[in-house]
């Protein structure tokens, strides 16, 4: 795709269209000499041309001269045309299955980051992917090379002349202090020196690692990464005998009947290629339309066995809460059941769960009749040919793990090809590597002296035990990284890392499949890849990423544009064939034992929002709230109501303040202490806390400092600056990464009071039985299709004439549909819309006042069975009762964004008329006519308008923000303090679809664009189109059956409309009771 | 002054109006001394309590001004708090003033004249305390003159379809009127002080204000005519200006403010507040003015008489209210009273009810009515409670009809500090006007002392 490529170091550009351009730059150079446009310093103008001029150089973005960077364009390069974005393919690498993705690029930046349609995800992207974009912009980037912490120049004044020139000159003494590091390591042929980094994905790295390994040969390389999968592929590797080559799992759900979730939280962004994964499961979550079909309705049935309340969890149609010590028994129960069936043949250990099967699992349900259920449908599955695929979690042991497999096998699943075994390319997941247990001992023996850490922040992630950031200090560091972190700064050296939308490089997808990433605009801070790096060790000298990667696939020229285009080097590799090793496997399985469940276990989950800790200066994900919780900016001891109750420990409002008690949680003799947060639903017993808080060495938005979101006004304060959450990492030990046994979970006594204590997004859990988000289970929906459908009958009278030109045919009227049965409520929705309209941050004082600026946000309700609460036999204790409460709960999500009423009860009560109807049936907003009443915002009947209580985006005056303002999306207005702003459905896209189409002379194709939310959706549950088009995607939805809009009885007419969220339930757990919706009619 | 023109009051019935036996010299001179005599230390002492509380208003409006709306604890389903139950408020105590130099003017009541003046007085000053809150609320306040039809370049007009607009109307008329009425049953009184000055500063000042007032019969008959009008034009305007407000409320759909009653419950709710204020003045002032002989236990008496007829109908209201959010079947309403009752602002809900239903029967006691400390407190009460039921209606947009928006409301320091601003300016002006001006209208107190019916049958 992109117009030009870099041949070689003295020609400039070679393509046909950009020999122009790069000529002309050159030209150019020689007139203007270097800073003679930059001489009294950056102006916003002059740094904005500076970009645009560096998007002129963005196919040859390793070429890092400042003199061809200042220039505005001499003659624009051919096919650019000024406020018209242009699309990259390019990847997120990551270490487990990277991610093909689409960036958008305004003005020779990139402002927007979609999934590739080609890739994997077909289309979709995770809040991750969405978010990366924020910390390419972020100013806390590590932007100088760093020698022992010292930071030799100051970024205050912002991107001045002086500034980048010392900049530059950190660089020169690196490239010396470099050269005696290899000159050292080279004497004693690379003993000394240890690289340390996350599983390789990139084949790239692969070759240039070799490379190392011929230059300096008795170097050793350590992996680490906190969210590891090494339980997992270890099991594989068991599963298929030692001799099997290196190879990892792929799951394919798209046609599976049965899921069962062993502590697989597959649909968190934060699991393991869950857009593939919650993408297939979808897929069966989708059905007919009619009346008719609604009879044939067949959708697979998810089971998850967790401890903590997940998001998968959440979704599933039975959800069974175990201790995490007891996960795997439940596992090992269902297959001594199968024994008799599937399994025949398979030897097990004696086992004596002690899981008290006669508990309630879920309501009515106990967990001897879950498990029984369980086997027999995977039994019944079997011999019906229908699919059955166990998804394992990270947490669980590896001989669980092989258990798995083996029952996948007998169910056959790898048959059938929903798993399948792609292999790993050479050496892949493990070049030659060693554990950073290993790495550690090195270190403190002495022999490694040197260390090279790639990225990550193993001082503050590594096993607890090891006391890594000590060791970053022991041995000579050289830390290559994006942000300064805890780790750069024990390291000698802290070097900047080019962000992946600054580099060349290459990454395997989870298929297999090895996609391109190429920039989208010269590295903002300069910094280095891991590639270059690594060839630097290798001897090669500094050899630009762009040629290592041409150099890896051997490709010039025009095949490298082709390759570039179609954003891919290979595709999917073919799957290996499958030959357990069933004696290895046996053997693994004779040590299977049952848990020993501890009084308290701890669950370590990686977050939602700040992975492993890597996005905690991202101010988009601190603040997108955690979709179960619904706090933003912190994490905390989440418990269930039976264990809090127990604890005596809780979250109230007394005096019209928040208390929230803080519990002190010990493990291995380390103690953290956290505020309590109750979640019904957790498994008693079991405090659950997530990874990747507490950050120290990091940026203004990770220690909630001014100047960050988290804005400290001088006025309505109250929060001081301190890191966001707390850090859990020290409770985290090798043989424990993903739950622990608690020595004690005890309150402190001390109380969080007010905005100290965690923030969450809503305050109140129930639906209150209103009918808001409809649910039925399939055999409730196959008795009463029109379940769904409106029983109140509107009173359509309406003082205010209608709109005939509505209907007319050929005018367009959008309409949005949500099926909630495909949503997940993982919050990527809320993320691309950010990213697309420029939606401010409030922070945590801010999101404590209940001001959050989401345009679409996820309403989680949790609901419990009222009557059945309440018909239990005996009467029961405030503690049964709660405890009652955490087996019946479930939970609902459902997205909410401006509904565009038809009758819009915002837009009569506004005195200056900011908000009117279009004749396409938007309700617009007229930010410059707003004077901000906020009458509309009251009268909204679904709370979605926004407020700009203060101007966030005037925080961000001072200089060294300027590359903040980078990130907005130029076809978005950045509102004003005291403007209402809302969901627009993403009527910059609409004009823009429409004047390409005036433009190209063609009737619009409504369906060829979508809004922001709807194109990132991993399962693709929203729906946004033109309903004035019987044949449009969203005329279809709206003629399902299961359509309805919220709160009829307005007679606001709503344009946005819900599917109704179907549940799945195994006939034999369901009581048979009348063909009744589940009480919110 | 023509015979008809006077109110007969039989002495031998009632109690004399002017008590003391006052003739018409001394009725001017009790009321005009309080304007002339020295600053006293008392008045100084509240004055500067009154002037540094107001004082608080311009640093409240800087910081509001200048960091965002978002100093108060406005969230998000709570776009509105205490800025529009302020301004509600305000508009409430405004309503007395009105009422009684309008409509009792209409209806004949001659125990008005020597109240009216001060009522008006505290009308005047509570519109001008009202007009801030929703001027100074808006997000963009450099803009909020879009709320007025002004000409432009780009034929843009405000909404009519808003209730909001309805209310900027509706204010800044009331206010208007009321200035008017206010000053134009001022300028005979004005005249007086004008003569009686004894510095040339004062008689300048006073003799603007007076604007040439002879008192000759000519003026006299037009002034008759012209406060017969005002008090017409006055009278549909109570009844518009709050009804008006309340549709604020009732034009929106939202739980709770959504209702048919509300006009009807916002003009009595307002002047029972109105009244209530004006026995929690009056029976402080008149002691401290030493102005037993004109404003009388009769006076007061009929206040409270007034105050209670009105509790009973805003308890009616109370009750209506909540019976038809049960009755109707509407889930949404019946939730937001329970919520009410038992709620977070379930403190407020009962203070609103014991405060303006139940603690005002105590009127019903010949006894209470005619203790001073007792109607001070009842009247403070009824103004109290007043401030919780504009509280208590406002508030109900926390929890309207997603449950996931549910939000509570917590005032910041500059909600109270603009609030207490109010009260301070409230007072300064009050303690201005009681110093410089009449405050009971020497003229019309003469009208109604018996020396003023003509005995010996001549016609003027």
């Amino acid at each position: 795709m992109p117009q030009m490529s870099h041949d070689n170091e003295r020609t400039l550009w070679r393509s046909a269209q950009a020999m122009e351009a790069g000529a002309a730059v050159s030209d150019a150079s020689r007139e203007f000499p270097e800073g003679a446009s930059e001489a009294s310093g950056f102006s916003r103008r002059g740094f904005m041309q500076i970009m645009a001029a560096s998007m002129a150089l963005a196919g040859a973005a390793s070429c890092r001269r400042p003199e061809e960077k200042i220039l505005p364009y001499a003659s624009a390069p051919e096919g650019l045309i000024p406020g018209k974005s242009n699309f990259y393919a390019s990847a997120i690498p990551r270490s487990r299955g990277s991610l093909g993705v689409l960036v958008k690029s305004t003005d020779g930046r990139p402002t927007k980051i979609d999934g590739h349609p080609g890739s994997v995800s077909k289309g979709a992207s995770d809040s991750f992917a969405q978010a990366d974009l924020l910390d390419l912009y972020d100013p806390d980037r590590l932007q100088q090379v760093r020698f022992h912490g010292v930071a030799a120049a100051s970024d205050a004044e912002g991107m001045t002349a002086k500034y980048r020139l010392e900049l530059r000159q950190s660089f020169l003494k690196f490239d010396k202090e470099l050269e005696a590091f290899t000159t050292e390591a080279k004497k004693n042929g690379g003993s000394s020196l240890a690289i340390l980094s996350a599983p390789v994905t990139s084949p790239t790295e692969e070759r240039l690692r070799t490379e190392v390994k011929e230059n300096l040969p008795k170097a050793s390389f350590a992996f680490w990464e906190a969210l590891n999968d090494d339980n997992s592929a270890e099991a594989l590797r068991l599963f298929r005998g030692a001799a099997a080559p290196d190879a990892r799992l792929r799951v394919d759900l798209s046609k599976v009947d049965t899921i069962v979730s062993l502590d697989a939280d597959f649909m968190s962004p934060s699991y393991r290629d869950s857009l593939e994964l919650v993408r297939g499961w979808a897929e069966r979550r989708k059905l007919g339309s009619s009346k008719e079909d609604a009879g044939k309705t067949d959708l697979n049935r998810l089971w998850s066995v967790e401890a903590n309340f997940s998001l998968t969890g959440s979704n599933a149609d039975h959800r069974l809460r175990v201790k995490p010590s007891q996960i795997g028994d439940v596992l090992v129960l269902v297959a001594q059941k199968l024994a008799s069936g599937p399994l025949k043949g398979l030897t097990l250990p004696a086992f004596d769960s002690k899981l008290k099967l006669d508990d309630l699992s879920a309501k009515d349900v106990t967990y001897a009749a879950a498990i029984e259920a369980l086997a027999a449908e995977l039994a019944s599955n079997t011999l019906k040919g229908r699919r059955s695929v166990i998804l394992c979690g990270e947490s669980q042991p590896v001989n669980v793990q092989v258990l798995a497999l083996l029952i996948n096998s007998a169910l056959g699943a790898f048959a059938n090809g929903s798993l399948s075994i792609v292999p790993a390319a050479a050496k892949a997941d493990k070049l030659l590597g060693s554990s950073i247990a290993e790495l550690a001992e090195g270190i403190k023996s002495g022999r490694i002296t040197q260390l090279v850490i790639l990225g990550g922040n193993p001082a503050y992630d590594a096993p607890a035990e090891l006391g890594f950031a000590d060791l970053v200090a022991k041995a000579k560091t050289i830390h290559l990284t994006h942000d300064y972190n805890e780790t750069s700064e024990k390291a000698a050296i802290a070097v900047p890392a080019a962000h992946w939308l600054e580099s060349w490089g290459d990454t395997r997808c989870s298929d297999g499949s090895v996609s391109v990433i190429q920039p989208l605009i010269a590295p903002l801070f300069d910094g280095l890849t891991s590639n270059e790096l690594l060839a630097r060790l290798a001897g090669l000298g500094k050899v630009k990423g762009h040629d290592l990667l041409k150099a890896t696939h051997g490709l010039q020229g025009r095949d490298f544009e082709a390759v570039l285009s179609k954003g891919q080097f290979s595709g999917p590799v073919a799957p290996l064939a499958l030959v357990p090793d069933l004696l290895g496997c046996g053997k693994v399985l004779a040590s299977l034992k049952a848990g020993e469940p501890a009084e308290f276990e701890v669950v370590f989950v990686p977050d939602a929002k700040m992975l492993d800790g890597r996005y905690a200066n991202n101010a988009w994900l601190q603040e997108l709230p955690e979709p179960i919780t619904k706090i933003a900016w912190d994490n905390a001891a989440l418990v269930s109501m039976a264990t809090a109750r127990k604890l005596g420990a809780g979250h109230r409002r007394s005096n019209g303040t928040d208390q929230t008690d803080v519990l002190s949680i010990k493990v291995a003799g380390v103690a953290a202490e956290l505020p309590v947060w109750p979640v019904p639903g957790i498994a008693d017993g079991v405090v659950v806390l997530a990874l990747g808080y507490g950050r120290t060495i990091v940026g203004h938005v990770g220690r909630g400092e001014k100047g960050s979101e988290v804005a400290n006004y001088p006025v309505n304060t109250g929060i001081a600056a301190a890191p966001v959450g707390v850090n859990v990492y020290p409770l985290r030990r090798s043989g424990s990464l993903f739950s622990a046994k608690a020595d004690s979970v005890a309150k402190t006594g001390k109380v969080l009071e007010g905005r100290e204590g965690p923030a969450s997004t809503q305050e109140h859990w129930a639906m209150e039985d209103r009918d808001l988000v409809k649910t039925a289970s399939v055999s409730e929906f196959q008795h009463d299709p029109l379940f769904a459908r409106e029983k109140e009958n509107p009173v359509t009278a309406s003082l205010f004439p209608g709109r005939p030109e509505w209907d007319k045919p050929g005018s367009h009227q959008w309409a949005m549909v949500i099926d909630l049965n495909a949503c997940t409520g993982c919050g990527t929705c809320s993320i691309a819309c950010q990213a697309e309209n420029n939606i401010s941050v409030v922070g945590k004082a801010e999101v404590h006042n209940g001001r959050e600026m989401h345009w679409i946000r996820l309403d989680r309700y949790f609901y419990a069975d009222e009557r059945w609460l309440k018909n239990q036999p005996e009467s029961l204790s405030d503690a049964e009762l709660s405890a009652k409460y955490d087996v019946a709960v479930e939970a609902y999500h459902q997205p909410i964004g401006c509904q565009h009423c038809q009758m819009a009860p915002c837009e009569q009560v506004c005195p200056v008329a900011a908000t009117q109807h279009s004749p396409e049936g938007l309700n617009d907003m007229a930010y410059n006519r707003c004077i901000g009443t906020r009458y509309c915002a009251n009268n909204c009947p679904f709370k979605v308008r926004r407020f700009n209580f203060f101007a966030p985006q005037e925080e961000f005056k001072a200089p060294r923000f300027e590359v903040k303002k980078m990130v907005y999306n130029p076809n978005v207005t950045v509102r004003s303090r005291g403007v209402i702003e809302k969901c627009t459905y993403c009527t910059q896209r609409i004009s823009e679809a429409k004047i390409d189409a005036k433009v190209a002379g063609e009737k619009l194709a409504t369906d060829s664009f979508t809004t922001a939310c709807a194109e990132a959706c991993p399962t693709q549950a929203i729906t946004f189109g033109d309903k004035n088009d019987a044949k449009s995607a969203v005329s279809a939805k709206r003629a399902d059956v299961r359509n309805y809009t919220l709160l009829p009885g307005l007679n606001v007419q709503p344009r946005t409309s819900f599917l109704a969220r179907l549940s799945n339930p195994a006939a034999s757990l369901v009581k048979a009771e009348a063909h009744e919706h589940k009480g919110h009619h | 002054m023509s015979q008809d023109s006077y109110i007969p009051d039989n002495p031998n019935e009632r109690i004399r109006l002017v008590q003391g036996g006052l003739n018409f010299s001394q009725v001017t001179e009790t009321v005009a001394s309080i304007a002339e005599r020295p600053t006293s230390r008392k008045w100084l002492f509240a004055f500067l309590m009154a002037a540094a509380t107001a004082g608080l208003v311009p640093g409240s409006l800087a910081i509001l001004f200048w960091n965002g709306t978002g100093v108060w604890g406005l969230n998000n389903p709570q776009a509105w708090a205490w800025d529009i139950v302020n301004f509600v408020f305000w508009v409430g105590i405004a309503h007395a003033g009105t009422f009684i130099s309008s409509i009792l003017t209409l209806t004949r009541q001659p125990w008005r004249t020597s109240i009216g003046r001060f009522a008006e007085a505290m009308t005047v000053f509570s519109v001008a305390c009202a007009g801030m809150f929703p001027a100074c609320h808006v997000g963009r306040v450099w803009c909020a003159h879009w709320l007025f039809p002004v000409p432009n370049q780009m034929d843009l007009w405000p909404n009519f379809h808003s209730p909001l607009l309805w209310d900027v109307f509706a204010v800044n008329t009331y206010a208007t009127v009321s200035v008017l009425f206010w000053y134009l049953g001022l300028i005979p009184d004005l005249a007086t002080m004008r003569d009686r000055a004894k510095n040339a500063a004062a008689k300048i000042a006073y003799g603007v204000l007076a604007v040439g007032w002879t008192g000759s019969v000519r003026q006299w008959m037009n002034f008759e005519k012209a406060y017969q009008i005002f008090a017409a034009i006055a009278t549909p305007l109570i009844c518009a200006v709050s009804a008006v407000v309340s549709c604020d409320f009732a034009g929106s759909q939202i739980p709770g403010w959504h209702a048919t009653i509300f006009p009807l419950y916002f003009v009595c709710g307002a002047v029972f507040q109105g009244f209530s204020a004006t026995i929690f003045l009056m029976a402080i002032c008149r002691s401290q003015l030493g102005l037993k002989n004109l404003i009388t236990m009769r006076h007061l008496e009929n206040l409270c008489k007034i105050t209670l007829a009105l509790s009973f109908i805003v308890t009616y209201i109370y009750f209506m209210e909540y019976f038809i959010a049960k009755f109707s079947g509407n889930p949404y309403e019946a939730f937001c009273f329970d919520n009410r009752m038992t709620g977070w602002y379930a403190v407020g809900y009962w203070t609103m009810i014991i405060c303006n239903g139940a603690i005002p029967q105590l009127f019903w006691f010949r006894s209470v009515r005619n203790s001073i400390p007792a109607m001070i407190v009842i009247g403070f009460l009824g103004v109290f409670g007043m401030w919780f039921e504009r509280y208590i209606i406002i508030m109900a947009i926390g929890h309207d009809f997603l449950p996931s928006s549910w939000e509570g409301f917590m005032p910041t320091f500059w909600d109270c500090s603009l609030f207490l601003g109010s009260i301070g300016t409230f007072f300064t002006l009050l303690l201005l006007f009681v110093r410089f001006v009449p405050v009971i209208s020497i003229a019309e107190v003469k009208m109604v002392m018996p020396e003023a019916k003509p005995k010996h049958g001549d016609h003027h």
